[in-house]
């Protein structure tokens, strides 16, 4: 239902306002004052080049959908130039590894993730990394470089968001059924809509394209035969998603099982280094306990 | 009205009204979000939202 109240948020007294920042984006004009910490770590890590992508919680902000995450996650480029600049960058605001893997290509081109935390004005702040994000194929993943690189902030489109969006987590359904609805190409609407009503409503739009796109997505094939029935494969559906995530992420966590023994060991040692030496240690164990090869 | 047959809704009202906000309001909640939000800091210490380490 569409509304225009505001938010109760909104009702309470402003923050101190600061210089003006501005940042100007293709889709999304933005004009902040302070500027939030995610546009901020994201101008950065793109100066001079584009290097990172916003993705997941803080992409469904700017997509105007939902605040729903305290972390910032982003898609990086998979070369050691960026790695070594988000690292500097992130050291210059005392960041310190999380448990994860290194920021190094060898292990993020093998889809894994790594994790960085600092602490900013009194906000615990969560930096999270990929370099293959889940779901996305390499034809997708260069397509969103092309897309993203004249950017001034970069952020995922809504079809490339549903598609990481489907995860072993309930709350990250509603979030793609909302982004259908904002999708532009009913082929794309009928692909993520989480709704029986607006399937049945796109179906008698558009019922040439049922047949056709039922191959990629078969509860298509139940328009026509009732609700329930389309309730409940948009429910299995959903199931065999999370199903399939968690499948990924198992592969991940017992492939990591050495590594997470070691972390403790080596994370003792963060106090005493900087984030650049601290990263080093982490490459050379990293390559003793961690494997690479997971793709 | 037959049941099931209302349009599904998925998000919140304060949600669905982040598109009627002007940026300099989006902002200033997204901010106020993310203080509100430190308070379950240490509940979700060990937590991985995402990445491969998430289960």
């Amino acid at each position: 239902m569409e509304t225009n109240r505001r938010s109760p948020f909104l009702e309470t007294k402003p923050a101190a306002k600061g210089p003006i920042a501005i940042c100007r984006n293709r889709d999304i004009n933005v004009y902040i004052f302070n500027m939030n910490i995610y546009l901020e770590l994201t101008e950065k890590f793109n100066a001079g080049k584009c290097r990172a992508i916003v993705s997941s919680g803080q992409a469904v902000v700017l997509h105007r959908l939902a605040v729903m995450s305290k972390d910032g996650d982003w898609i990086i480029r998979e070369d050691a130039e960026t790695m070594n600049h988000i690292l500097e960058v992130l050291a210059s605001y005392g960041a310190h590894y999380r448990f994860g893997a290194p920021m190094d290509c060898r292990w993020l081109k093998e889809g894994w993730s790594s994790h960085l935390e600092f602490f900013k004005d009194g906000l615990r702040i969560r930096t999270d990394f990929v370099a293959r994000p889940p779901r996305l194929s390499c034809d997708e993943l260069n397509n969103l470089w092309r897309t993203q690189v004249t950017r001034k902030t970069p952020v995922v489109d809504l079809r490339e968001l549903a598609e990481l969006k489907k995860t072993n987590r309930e709350k990250d359904y509603p979030i793609i059924g909302e982004l259908a609805r904002r999708m532009e190409r009913p082929e794309d609407r009928f692909l993520y809509s989480r709704s029986v009503s607006d399937l049945i409503e796109l179906s008698e739009r558009f019922p040439e394209m049922v047949a056709l796109l039922s191959q990629k997505r078969p509860l298509l094939a139940l328009l026509g035969q009732g609700r329930e029935s389309i309730e409940k494969a948009l429910d299995a559906e959903r199931r065999e998603f999370m199903h399939r995530n968690e499948e990924r992420l198992q592969k991940y966590i017992q492939a990591a099982s050495a590594w997470r023994s070691r972390w403790p060991f080596l994370e003792a040692q963060a106090n005493s280094l900087t984030l650049s030496q601290f990263h080093s240690v982490m490459v050379a164990e990293a390559e003793k306990y961690l494997p690479m090869e997971m793709l | 009205m037959t049941p099931g047959t209302m349009r599904e809704e998925f998000l919140s009202e304060e949600d669905l009204d982040l598109k009627n906000l002007s940026d300099d309001e989006l902002f200033r909640y997204w901010e106020l979000w993310l203080r509100q939000a430190q308070i379950s800091n240490d509940l979700d210490q060990d937590h991985y939202s995402h990445g491969v380490f998430a289960l």
